[in-house]
């Protein structure tokens, strides 16, 4: 019975403890940014003089925490672990168990979906004359925000 | 089933299988450890693509183990 517990039951409950903790911290900005593939990406995050759309999200808080997560997770029913799971790949093409891409990109277009889960049901948004005319087709993600809010990074080196 | 009271001769008197499964489970949980004290891309990495696999294969040996012990006992 000691044995089925130490080599049966105690990994199980390690894994899964280990999975809770770490996918949670993985949300973080740190980790991210613990990829030397990231660095230019995080330099321009944290340069306050920088006006890319990811750093005045950083920088001004609009985004309290987990800023890369939050704007990189696809928000729907099965978007976070999706990501996760990505993220995943990620870290193994890093150490080399997969090639690793010499320019990263992401996997599909942005999706809309990603602004407007804070940005949709705020009222400079929803009244601002620009977006009015266009809503039908950013809702629909026919219309990308990323099309005229620009830029969105400006990698730094 | 073999139990740890089965071999209050030591670790010689253990079967092969049940040795490998206690030094491979032994290892999944040194490399989980780190991932749990601090979560970096190497110690996640080394944990889900090391630790869990070592856990899989101790849990396996084991049950190999318990297999052996039932056809030695003539039960399966």
């Amino acid at each position: 019975m000691l044995l089925l517990l130490v080599l049966g039951v105690a990994p199980v409950l390690v894994t899964l403890a280990t999975f809770a903790l770490s996918f949670q911290r993985a949300e973080h900005v740190t980790f991210c940014a613990d990829c030397h593939t990231m660095t230019p990406w995080i330099a321009d995050l944290e340069n306050p003089k920088s006006k890319s759309l990811a750093a005045m999200h950083f920088g001004n808080r609009w985004i309290l925490n987990d800023q890369c997560y939050t704007c990189h997770a696809d928000y729907g029913f099965l978007g976070p672990i999706r990501t996760k799971l990505e993220s995943m790949g990620h870290v193994a093409r890093y150490y080399g168990l997969m090639k690793m891409p010499k320019q990263i990109t992401l996997y599909k277009p942005f999706p809309n979906s990603n602004c407007l889960q804070c940005h949709g049901p705020a009222a400079s948004f929803q009244n601002n004359p620009a977006h009015v005319a266009v809503m039908k087709p950013i809702l629909a993600n026919e219309l990308s925000c990323v099309t005229c809010h620009q830029p969105i990074h400006t990698p730094v080196g | 089933m073999p139990s740890a009271d089965s071999y209050a001769g030591g670790i010689k008197d253990m079967p092969n299988l049940i040795t490998v499964a206690l030094i491979t489970v032994g290892l999944g949980f040194l490399l989980a450890v780190p991932c749990i004290v601090e979560t970096t891309p190497i110690t996640m990495c080394l944990f889900f693509f090391l630790g869990i696999p070592l856990f899989a294969i101790g849990f396996l040996s084991y049950i190999a183990a318990v297999v052996q012990d039932l056809r030695r006992h003539e039960v399966l």
